[in-house]
């Protein structure tokens, strides 16, 4: 399944503690869906969806990884190549808020710094909340990244972290005049200037609710 | 307690069920090996590779306990082997869960020592003092909750593992968690699965501090769990909570270098059994090989899950209760699991030379929709070559 023409393709991952809700936002993004409980995920997930920032369509390739720590060591095959990532906290674990650190750190050492970053504190439908709106966005300032909190249940401000990053993705793309292929990624791990864009798939107009 | 496990239950059901001709006899040849007084497992082994019948109620929990080396081959014995595990998981839930706190602390001895009242009257809730039994209540309540988070959301496309069971609750817990927190506000005191998932899992992880409970263990319980308590035989009700446990661990010793992270970079791995797959995918199908290569799909972006936690993610839960019957027909399971992967990714072979990262991505992730009969076919082929 293609999803037709785009003028970026860029790798985003998700990262932070289990149980944060990271499968929730990413399927109440990409297929409107919402379950209360998904399964664990283990490794790696996989999903496509097409962004429109203004006139520009960034194909996201979202990787949806394992939160628990024991993986962090493999799912770091993974960091290679992103562009953009999520880092999310769950606002009724305390822990998970405490961790993000953590997860920023991890992440810093195996990517470069081009890379665009978005902090975001799920599960805004709660009643227990355990970490301060205030929290969330000094921690956010203190590395420089837009911060929403959001409700993957009530789908409240899911869109907003994917135009949010978006934007950010295509100020960047656009400055460094990059046109990121899946081919540029593959062979190199970064993000290089693509001359030859490769996006042979006839363009078209109906693809933007895929 | 007179008989824990009688094959006459499965008999009774055969003589008194509808059964198609095919069906019954293949049962029938499953009685036949069963009903001698020492089983030949090798046997066994040959019949459950090609698939369990459904159609009565305990046979396949009775054939994997068989396949798992839980249950002797000499049925005498299983009675008492029933029974001496049942005692043994109620000593290690009262020991391991039975609050020691509560005990302790409350139940004061009058002949304890001097120096074991003191250090108690010294403890308190923020003791970080290895001794403090305080602390190691909160250790074990992290343990809880982790399992717990992934329990409660154990097969959720079923709604069986969040519903009442009616194995008796016997061990209190006292544990604040998350959801533990959630079900008092919402006043459900039912006793659900998933609790029994929970306990099971967490008298694993104390027991196995090296490997601790890590995230889809769950998974590779919950298809062992499902089909003991599904034999509804009210004397079997008695032990599934503890063959399940017993079983798990059994399958455990086989699936645990999987989940070890200080096994990562050895031969043992994770990392070196995805290797491995890769491998054989080189040699039995180098076209596809070529193409992933290519393409950058390396084999832990598909294959993790699928070796880790023995196929049960990749296929709703009938589907892998047939891949099971042969899988636990197996000696080298771990080996053979790499055939059945190897099968999935050849029944796929059309889909995996397209020229596009995301659609084979797409499909490695989805491969639930493949009939696993074709799978068992396929790798049968495969792996008697080997």
């Amino acid at each position: 399944m293609s999803l037709g023409y785009y003028d970026w393709l860029v790798k985003v991952i998700v990262l932070g503690d289990s149980g944060v809700g990271k499968t929730n936002i990413l399927t109440q993004f990409c297929d409107s869906k919402f379950s209360q409980n998904y399964t664990a995920t283990i490794g790696v997930d996989f999903k496509i969806k097409i962004l429109n920032i203004q006139d520009k369509k960034i194909k996201l390739q979202i990787w949806d990884t394992a939160g628990q720590e024991r993986f962090r060591n493999i799912t770091q095959t993974y960091y290679k190549g992103a562009f953009g990532i999520i880092f999310v906290y769950s606002l009724i674990d305390r822990n998970s808020f405490n961790n993000v650190e953590g997860w920023i750190k991890s992440i810093l050492e195996s990517t470069t710094d081009e890379v665009c970053s978005i902090l975001v504190g799920n599960k805004l439908d709660s009643q227990d909340r355990r970490v301060q709106t205030a929290e969330g966005e000094k921690l956010a300032q203190k590395y420089n990244m837009p911060f929403l909190e959001t409700s993957a249940l009530e789908n409240k401000n899911i869109q907003d972290i994917f135009d949010r990053l978006g934007q950010n993705l295509k100020i960047r793309l656009e400055n460094e005049g990059q046109k990121v292929s899946n081919n540029t990624q593959r062979q190199s791990g970064q993000f290089k200037l693509n001359q030859e864009a490769n996006q042979t798939e006839q363009p078209t107009s109906s693809c933007n609710s895929c | 307690m007179d008989s824990l496990f009688s094959l006459e239950y499965l008999i009774q059901q055969l003589n008194t069920k509808p059964i198609a001709g095919n069906t019954r006899s293949s049962i029938e040849k499953f009685l036949e090996i069963l009903d001698k007084p020492k089983i030949n497992l090798n046997e066994l082994k040959k019949l459950s590779n090609q698939g369990v019948p459904d159609d009565i109620k305990g046979l396949r929990s009775l054939v994997w306990k068989l396949l798992l080396g839980y249950l002797p081959t000499d049925r005498t014995k299983w009675n008492s082997t029933i029974k001496t595990n049942i005692e043994i998981y109620e000593q290690f839930c009262n020991d391991l869960i039975k609050s020691k706190l509560q005990k302790q602390m409350t139940e004061s001895n009058e002949y304890e020592d001097q120096e074991i009242q003191q250090s108690k009257k010294q403890d308190h809730p923020l003791s970080k003092s290895l001794q403090s039994i305080w602390k190691s209540f909160f250790d074990d309540q992290v343990i809880w909750e982790e399992v717990e988070k992934d329990t409660v959301r154990t097969r959720a496309e079923l709604s069986f593992f969040v519903s009442p069971t009616q194995i008796p609750n016997k061990y209190p817990v006292y544990f604040r968690t998350q959801c533990r927190r959630e079900r008092r506000l919402a006043k459900d005191y039912e006793h659900r699965h998933y609790d029994v998932l929970t306990r099971i899992l967490f008298i694993y992880a104390k027991l196995n501090p090296a490997i601790r409970y890590v995230q889809g263990m769950n998974e590779l319980l919950a298809p062992l769990y499902y089909v003991f308590y599904s034999d509804t035989n009210e004397l079997f009700l008695q032990s599934v909570e503890s063959d399940a446990f017993f079983c798990f661990t059994i399958l455990m010793s086989d699936a645990k270098d999987s989940f070890l992270r200080a096994l990562d970079d050895s031969q043992d791995g994770i990392k070196s059994k995805m290797n491995n797959l890769n491998t054989l995918l080189r040699i039995h199908e180098i076209e596809i090989w070529d193409n992933l290569q290519k393409q950058g799909i390396h084999p832990q972006f598909y294959s993790l899950r699928w070796i880790m936690l023995y196929l049960t993610q990749e296929f709703e839960l009938h589907s892998v209760f047939i891949l099971w019957d042969s899988l636990l027909s197996h000696s080298n399971k771990n080996e053979y699991l790499l055939f059945l992967c190897l099968s999935i990714i050849k029944e796929l072979k059309p889909s995996l030379l397209q020229d596009d990262f995301t659609d084979i991505m797409e499909g490695l992730q989805q491969v639930g929709k493949i009939q696993v009969e074709k799978i068992l076919q396929i790798a049968s082929q495969i792996y008697q070559h080997n």
